[in-house]
C-alpha cells in the first residue's frame, strides 16, 4: 500500500516537526534581489518538456514562475536585472512607482538589451502597501509572459507577518500562492528554434494550464522536488479544522480563469494589493466590502487575496468525527457552539450519517479519499479500485479540489486530468503540516 | 434612494442620490436641454497599411452631419463614431440616416438602428422590437428571431432615436440591429454625460476631476469584414459558395486591437492627460466582443462608475457612501463602461495604459502594437 | 522512520469495523428517502396529499402507486410537481425533507438550428419506485427505458432553506456507448462546509458505478443560487451536458416584509434576520427568472457518439445556450422533443408556470414587478458576459451569499452586465418600475456567440416580456 513519490508520505514522516501553524510561502526574502533572464526547460504533466524564458535568482537556473520576492511594508526594494536571452527584457511591477536606471528606454520601462550585453537595469521602488503583487517583463509582454517571464511579489504588513494587511481581520494561519498561467507549446517550440518572426500571438492556442508553474498532479508534489528543478513551487494547501487559509492568487497569463474552492466559499478581501474597503484613506482600512464566493474570476494581471475557512464540518447534520461506536470523542461547546479545541460543531455530536453508503465494490474511489467519510478515521481503499495503489490520503483527511472551473483547463496537452488544479486537504488536528 | 428617471413625466429637476449635503447640486434649477445630433451611417475603408494591414478594411461607421445629413466640414466616417457629449437630464435626439450601400448581388447591406445601453429610449408601443421576418412588437410565434432591439432605419431612410432624461456617466451608443455583424463592423461610439455639477463624473465630490480622457477599446476581424464587403454573408449562400462565405459570425477572430480606433504603432502620439499630480477621469469603454483588461502602470485607479452607475454602498447606519474600488487593472468585458479617477503621479510624464490580455500586436506580426497608449501629463 | 500511524493495520481494521458496524444494503439500485413522496392525489378524508413509497411501493398510501407491474403505473402514480418547472418538487410527508431521484446516462437533444446532438446527462426519476428506476423510469412511454433519455438541462432542484435533501443518483450506463463504464457523481456546487463524502468530486471521494445507486444527503442550510454537475472526468462529462440548476429558497418566504413602499413575500435570501436590519426585504421579488449558461462543441459531442477520440485541447463551443437551449428555443415555454420522441430539454430560459395538467405558459411579468434573476454558468471553456438591455439590474447576491459586507453594509451594486466563468453564480434584481411594456432581451455581449454554430440570430439569448 505504500505509495511512491507523493507528498502525504512526507506528511506522515514529518512526525518530528513540532505541530504549530507555519505561515510561510516559498520564496526569497530581503530588500535587494539580483535576477537574470535566462532560458531553460520545464516538465509538463504529459511527460513533455517545454522551452522557457524565465527569471533566475542570482546564478541559479531560471524558475517558473520567477522567484517569489517577499519583502516588508516600507522596504525600499532594489531589483537588478541582467539578461542572457537573445532578446531585450525588462521588469514591470504593477501597483508600484518604479524608478529604472540603466539599460535602454522601452515602451513601458527601461530594458536590458539582448545578450551578450552585460548591462544591468536597476529597478527601485518602495513597497509602501502590503499585499500580493505581480511582476513580469514589460518588453514584448505578449510573447515574454507566455514564455515564462513572470513572478509574484509579496509585501508583508509592518509588524504583522501572519496578516495579509494591517487589519487583524486579514489574519491567517496558513498562506499559499496560486500563480495562474497558461501556455501554448507551439509558440515555445517556434521560439526554441529561433523562429520568433513566425510567432502569431493572435493564433495563440493554450493547451497547458498551470498553478505555480506546474500542471496537476505535479502541483501536489513537494516543494523543490528534484525532478522539477526549474519548477520549485508546489500548491498543496493543507489545514487543520478551524484554521484560516490565505489564498494569494496571481493571474499572470492572458485568459480569465474562474477559480473554484470545493468545501466552502472563500472571502475575497483584496484585489491588486488593495483591501476591498469603502475607505482606504484611514491608516488601517478594514475590508468592509469583502465578498464571499464559491468561485472567483482570476483576471489577467490582477491579484486577489482570499481567505478560505475556517472549515469545521459544521451543520452537516452528522458528526464528521464519527459516531460513538466508531470513535468515542468529546465535544464541549463554547458560546458559539463549537468545541474550542477540536472545532467540532457540538450540535451534531455523534449524529450518524442518515443514509447508507454503497458497498465498496459499487464505487470507484479516488486516491485522495481518506477511506471513510470521517475526518481522522483513515481507511484503506479496496484493492481493485484505481485509487488503491496510489492512495494519497493516509491520515483520514477530508480533501477538496481547488481548480479552474473552465474544465478544459483541467487538462495538460489534451490529457485529463491535469492542468490548473490542485487538492486541498483538511487534516486531523494531530497531524503535523509541513 | 436612487434618482427617479421616468419616461413621460414632466421634465423636472433630477434628484441627486445620496450623500452629504455638500454633494447637492448647486445649479439644480437649471433646465435640461434638448440636443439634436445628426449622424449618418456610411460604409468606409481603413486604407491598406494604416496599421500593417495588407489590404484595405471595409468598415461601417457614424459620421457627424448637419441637419441635411451632409457631413460637417472635416468630418469623416469613423469607428468609433463621433464622441457625443450631453448633460444629465438632457433629452438627446439622434437623427440617423442609413447611407449604407443599396443591396445587390455583390453588396451586403442591412437596416440599422441605435441603442444606448443604460439610457432609456422613447419608443411608441408596438414599434419594437423588429423580427427577422420584418414584423414588430411582442413575438407572435415561437419561431421568430429578433433582428433589432428597437425601431429600424432602412437603407436610405432616416429615423430619430430619442433618449430622455439622460443619466450621467459613460455610455456606448451602438447599433441595435443584427449586433453580431453591425457592432464589429464599426457602428459604435462614446456618449459622455456630465452631471449638472461641473468637474464631477457623477454628482458627487468624490468623483471630481481636473481632466478627462476617453479610452474606447475595440477589435477588427479583417476576414469577417472582407466577407461582408464582398457581399459574401447571409443564410443562403449560392451554390457553389465562395470560400469566404459566412452564415454567422461564430468564428470571429480579431487580428487588430484598437484604442480610440487605432492600434499602437511606431510614432504613436501620447494622449494629453492634464496637469501632473491632479485628478484624471478615464472613461473606459469596450465596444469589442471580448474581455479586455486595461492596466495602468505606476498608478492606481479609483473605480467610481460602472455602466453609468455611480458605485456606492449603504452603510449599516443607512447612509449612502461612495464605494470606489482601488485597482491598477480594470476588467472591461464586452460592452462594459467603467469610469476611473486616477491621481496622476507627482512628476509630469507618461503613464502607459495597455490591455493586460496582451493584445499587443498588429495582425499577429511582431509587437509592439495593439492596445497600448501613453497618457502624458504636463 | 516509523510512520506515526500504523497504516497497514488501520487499512484492514477500520474499514472492516465500519462494514461490520453498518447495516448493509445489497448491491444495486436503492432510493433512500426517510419519508413518503407526495403525489397529486388527495386523501378525501384528511384533504392531504397521498404518498409514494419508493422503497416499498406496495406500502404507498396512494393506491395508484402500489402495483409496479401495471403498464399504466406512471399514469396512476403522479408525484407533486413544482409549478415553476413542471418537474417533481420532491416534497414529502415531512416538510423538512425533500427527496429527489435522478438517473445518469446518455441521450439526445436538439440544438436551435435543428441539429440532433448526443449528450450525457441526468433524468428525473423521482416518480419511480426503485425497482422501476432502471427499467421504466421514464413516465412518458410506459415501456421505454431511461437509457437514451438524458435531459439537458438536468432536472432542476428547487428546495428550501432548512430542508434535508436526499438525492439518489443511479448510474444507468450509456446506451450508445456500451464500451464505457464511467462512474458518475453529483457535485452540489457551492454547498458550504461540505464533507468530501457527499461533495461528488471523485478524487476526494468516489463515483457510483453502473447499475448502482448512491444517495447523497445535504442539509440545505443557506438560501442561494447554486448549481450541480457530474464531476467524474469533468472536462468530458460537463461538456457532454451533465449540468443542472439548483436553488435554495429562503426560510423567510411567506413572511410579508415591506421594502420601498411595497410588500414582498418572496425573497432571494433570508435578508431579515432581525426586525430593523437595514437589508430587510431588499431581496424581495415578484417573479423569478433562472438562467444557467452553458455551451456545446458539436465536434466533441459527435466524436463521443461515434467512438472517436475526444479532444479537450481543441474544445470549441459554438452552441451557446441558456438552460440547455439556444435562441429562439430559449423563449419557448414548450417542452422540446428530440429525435427519439423524448422531451429531453424540459425547461426554457424564461419564467414559466406549469399547471396541474402540465400546461405551460410564460409567467406574466407586469411593469413595476421586481424580477429576481438567478444567473449561473457551467461553461467548460469560455466566459460569457450577459446583459439585460433596457431593464435596470442590481446585483444583490454572489456565490450564494447576500451582498452584505462584514460590517452590515448593503454592498449590492447596479450594473448593466455580468461576466461569468464556469462555476460562478450571481443573483440580480431587475426593476421594471420605469420600464415601458414590451419585449426586452437578455443576451451575451460576446456578440459572435449569438449564433447556433454557423446559424445566425441564435445562441445565448432569451427574452423578458414586460406587460402593463
Amino acid at each position: 500500500m505504500k505509495p511512491i513519490y507523493f507528498a502525504p508520505l512526507a506528511a506522515a514522516l514529518a512526525v518530528l516537526v513540532p505541530n504549530h501553524a507555519r505561515a510561510t510561502i516559498q520564496g526569497v526574502t530581503g530588500t535587494s534581489f539580483n535576477l537574470t533572464a535566462r532560458e531553460d526547460t520545464i516538465s509538463t504533466g504529459d511527460g513533455d518538456s517545454m522551452y522557457m524564458w524565465g527569471y533566475a535568482l542570482d546564478n541559479r537556473r531560471m524558475q517558473y514562475p520567477g522567484p517569489t520576492l517577499i519583502v516588508n511594508q516600507g522596504d525600499g526594494v532594489t531589483v537588478r536585472l541582467s539578461n542572457k536571452l537573445p532578446v531585450p527584457v525588462s521588469l514591470v511591477f504593477p501597483g508600484h512607482n518604479v524608478t529604472a536606471t540603466g539599460g535602454v528606454p522601452g515602451l513601458l520601462t527601461s530594458e536590458v538589451p539582448a545578450a551578450p550585453s552585460t548591462a544591468v537595469v536597476t529597478y527601485t521602488f518602495t513597497a509602501s502597501e502590503p499585499g500580493t503583487y505581480i511582476y513580469y517583463s514589460g518588453t514584448r509582454s505578449d510573447l515574454q509572459v507566455e514564455m515564462g517571464l513572470a513572478g509574484a511579489l509579496i509585501v508583508r504588513p509592518r509588524g504583522a507577518p501572519k496578516q495579509a494587511y494591517g487589519d487583524p481581520r486579514t489574519a491567517f494561519d496558513r498562506e499559499y500562492l496560486f500563480f495562474l498561467t497558461e501556455a501554448d507549446p507551439a509558440i515555445h517550440q517556434l521560439v526554441a528554434f529561433g523562429k520568433l518572426a513566425q510567432v502569431d500571438m493572435t493564433a495563440r492556442h493554450p493547451v497547458d494550464w498551470f498553478i505555480n508553474g506546474r500542471n496537476f498532479p505535479d502541483t501536489v508534489q513537494a516543494n523543490n522536488v528534484r525532478y522539477l528543478p526549474t519548477q520549485p513551487y508546489n500548491c498543496f494547501p493543507r489545514m487543520h479544522p478551524g484554521e484560516k487559509v490565505l489564498l494569494r492568487m496571481v493571474s499572470a497569463g492572458v485568459d480569465l480563469h474562474p477559480f473554484h474552492t470545493h468545501g466552502q466559499n472563500h472571502l475575497v478581501i483584496a484585489r491588486d494589493g488593495r483591501l476591498l474597503s469603502s475607505n482606504l484613506s484611514v491608516p488601517n482600512p478594514i475590508p468592509d466590502l469583502a465578498i464571499s464566493d464559491y468561485t472567483t474570476s482570476a483576471v489577467p494581471g490582477e491579484t486577489v487575496d482570499a481567505i478560505w475557512g475556517p472549515w469545521t464540518g459544521a451543520k452537516l447534520g452528522w458528526d464528521i468525527y464519527g459516531t460513538a461506536n466508531l470513535r468515542p470523542h468529546n465535544c464541549t461547546p463554547d458560546a458559539t457552539g463549537f468545541d474550542p479545541a477540536s472545532h467540532e460543531w457540538c450540535a451534531d455530536h455523534y449524529k450518524p450519517i442518515p443514509v447508507l453508503l454503497p458497498t465498496p465494490s459499487e464505487l470507484t474511489h479516488g486516491n485522495f479519499y481518506g477511506g471513510t467519510a470521517y475526518l481522522g478515521i483513515p481507511g484503506g481503499l479496496p484493492a481493485d479500485n484505481p485509487g488503491a495503489r496510489m492512495q494519497q490520503n493516509l491520515v483520514g483527511g477530508v480533501s477538496f479540489m481547488w481548480h479552474s472551473h473552465s474544465e478544459r483547463e483541467l487538462t495538460t496537452n489534451d490529457i485529463f486530468i491535469g492542468g490548473m488544479a490542485t487538492m486541498a486537504m483538511v487534516v486531523p488536528m494531530n497531524v503535523p503540516i509541513p | 434612494m436612487t434618482s427617479l428617471i421616468q419616461i413621460g413625466f414632466p421634465r423636472r429637476t433630477v434628484l441627486v442620490p445620496l450623500l452629504s449635503l455638500g454633494a447637492l447640486l448647486g445649479s439644480s434649477s437649471a433646465p435640461a436641454a434638448t440636443r439634436d445630433v445628426f449622424l449618418r451611417v456610411d460604409q468606409f475603408q481603413i486604407p491598406a497599411n494604416a496599421f500593417g494591414n495588407a489590404a484595405p478594411i471595409t468598415m461601417w461607421g457614424f459620421i457627424q452631419t448637419d441637419a441635411t445629413f451632409t457631413p460637417l466640414p472635416g468630418a469623416v466616417a469613423s469607428a468609433p463614431g463621433p464622441a457625443l457629449q450631453a448633460t444629465e437630464g438632457d433629452t438627446l435626439n439622434l437623427h440617423v440616416m442609413n447611407k449604407l450601400p443599396t443591396a445587390s448581388a455583390t453588396v451586403y447591406t442591412e437596416p440599422i438602428s441605435v441603442v444606448i445601453p443604460g439610457q432609456t429610449p422613447v419608443l411608441a408601443p408596438g414599434t419594437w422590437p423588429t423580427w427577422t421576418d420584418g414584423t414588430k412588437g411582442n413575438r407572435a410565434g415561437s419561431l421568430q428571431r429578433v433582428r433589432s432591439f428597437t425601431t429600424e432605419t432602412a437603407t436610405g431612410a432616416t429615423s430619430i432615436y430619442t433618449f430622455a432624461n439622460l443619466k450621467p456617466g459613460s455610455f456606448l451608443y451602438q447599433s441595435g440591429t443584427h449586433p453580431a455583424v453591425q457592432v464589429q463592423m464599426g457602428l459604435y461610439g462614446c456618449l459622455s454625460v456630465l452631471p449638472v455639477a461641473a468637474g464631477q463624473a457623477y454628482g458627487d465630490a468624490s468623483t471630481a476631476f481636473d481632466s478627462e480622457v476617453t479610452l474606447l477599446f475595440s477589435e477588427i476581424d479583417p476576414a469577417q469584414h472582407a466577407s461582408i464587403a464582398a457581399g459574401h454573408y447571409g443564410p443562403n449562400p449560392p451554390v457553389p459558395a465562395p470560400a469566404d462565405w459566412l452564415t454567422s459570425t461564430i468564428n470571429y477572430l480579431p487580428r487588430y486591437f484598437l484604442i480610440n480606433g487605432a492600434p499602437w504603432k511606431p510614432g504613436a502620439l501620447p494622449i494629453p492627460a492634464g496637469v501632473h499630480g491632479k485628478k484624471l477621469l478615464i472613461r473606459f469603454l469596450n465596444a469589442g466582443l471580448q474581455s479586455r483588461v486595461p492596466m495602468l502602470q505606476g498608478a492606481y485607479a479609483l473605480i467610481v462608475g460602472e455602466d453609468g452607475n455611480f458605485l456606492t454602498i449603504t452603510d449599516p447606519a443607512g447612509r449612502v457612501v461612495p464605494a470606489a474600488r482601488q485597482q491598477y487593472s480594470v476588467l472591461l468585458p464586452a460592452g462594459k463602461t467603467i469610469d476611473a479617477i486616477v491621481t496622476t503621479p507627482a512628476v509630469a510624464g507618461r503613464i502607459p495604459v495597455y490591455d493586460r490580455r496582451l493584445a499587443l500586436s498588429n495582425g499577429g506580426a511582431a509587437s509592439p502594437g495593439g492596445m497600448l497608449v501613453h497618457l502624458e501629463t504636463h | 522512520m516509523k510512520p506515526i500511524l500504523n497504516i497497514a493495520a488501520l487499512c484492514s481494521a477500520s474499514l472492516g469495523a465500519l462494514l461490520a458496524a453498518a447495516p448493509a444494503l445489497a448491491n444495486g439500485v436503492h432510493a433512500q428517502c426517510p419519508a413518503g413522496i407526495l403525489t397529486q392525489s388527495f386523501d378525501p378524508v384528511t384533504g392531504k396529499n397521498l404518498t409514494l413509497d419508493v422503497r416499498h411501493p406496495q406500502a404507498s398510501t396512494d393506491p395508484g402507486c402500489r402495483d409496479i407491474a401495471a403498464p399504466t403505473f406512471f399514469d396512476t402514480c403522479k408525484v407533486l410537481k413544482d409549478p415553476v418547472t413542471g418537474q417533481p418538487s420532491g416534497q414529502t410527508t415531512n416538510p423538512s425533507v425533500v427527496c429527489r431521484s435522478i438517473v445518469c446516462g446518455d441521450g439526445h437533444v436538439n440544438m436551435a438550428d435543428g441539429s440532433d446532438t448526443f449528450i450525457f446527462g441526468f433524468t428525473d426519476v423521482t416518480n419511480a419506485p426503485e425497482d422501476l428506476i432502471l427499467t421504466r423510469g421514464m413516465p412518458l412511454a410506459p415501456n421505454a427505458v431511461p437509457l437514451g433519455g438524458a435531459n439537458f438541462s438536468a432536472p432542476t432542484m428547487i428546495m428550501r432553506e432548512g430542508q434535508d435533501f436526499y438525492l439518489t443518483l443511479t448510474n444507468a450506463g450509456f446506451r450508445e456507448r456500451p464500451d464505457l463504464s464511467d462512474s458518475h457523481t453529483v457535485h452540489y456546487h457551492g454547498f458550504p462546509n461540505a464533507a468530501s463524502v457527499f461533495d461528488g468530486e471523485p478524487m476526494a471521494s468516489f463515483g457510483i458505478n453502473m447499475g448502482s445507486s448512491v444517495t447523497y444527503y445535504y442539509k440545505n442550510q443557506y438560501a442561494g443560487t447554486y448549481m450541480y454537475h457530474c464531476h467524474v472526468e469533468a472536462a468530458e462529462h460537463m461538456q457532454m451536458g451533465m449540468l443542472g440548476n439548483l436553488y435554495v429558497l429562503p426560510a423567510q418566504d411567506g413572511t410579508p416584509i415591506p421594502y420601498r413602499g411595497k410588500t414582498y413575500s418572496k425573497f432571494a435570501f433570508s435578508d431579515c434576520p432581525r426586525a430593523g436590519d437595514p437589508l430587510c426585504g431588499s431581496t424581495g421579488y415578484d417573479a423569478m427568472y433562472f438562467l444557467q449558461e452553458s455551451a456545446f462543441d458539436p465536434m466533441f459531442h459527435h466524436a463521443d457518439n461515434t467512438y472517436n477520440r475526444i479532444s479537450f485541447a481543441n474544445m470549441n463551443d459554438t452552441y451557446g445556450m441558456l438552460n440547455g437551449r439556444g435562441y429562439p428555443d430559449t423563449a419557448n415555454p414548450a417542452e422540446l422533443i428530440n429525435v427519439n420522441n423524448h422531451p429531453s430539454q424540459p425547461i426554457p430560459a424564461i419564467a414559466m408556470t406549469v399547471d396541474a395538467g402540465g400546461n405551460r405558459a410564460p409567467l406574466v411579468i407586469h411593469q413595476g414587478n421586481r424580477v429576481l434573476l438567478r444567473l449561473s454558468s457551467l461553461s467548460t471553456v469560455e466566459f460569457y458576459t450577459v446583459t439585460v438591455l433596457g431593464i435596470p439590474m442590481r446585483i444583490i447576491g454572489q456565490g450564494a451569499q447576500l451582498l452584505k459586507g462584514p460590517t452590515g453594509a448593503n454592498t449590492s451594486y447596479p450594473t448593466a452586465s455580468v461576466t461569468l466563468g464556469g462555476g460562478e453564480g450571481v443573483d440580480a434584481i431587475l426593476d421594471t418600475t420605469s420600464v415601458a411594456p414590451g419585449t426586452y432581451f437578455i443576451y451575451t455581449t460576446n456578440l459572435n456567440r449569438l449564433s447556433n454554430n454557423t446559424e445566425d440570430f441564435g445562441g445565448m439569448m432569451t427574452e423578458i416580456v414586460v406587460s402593463p
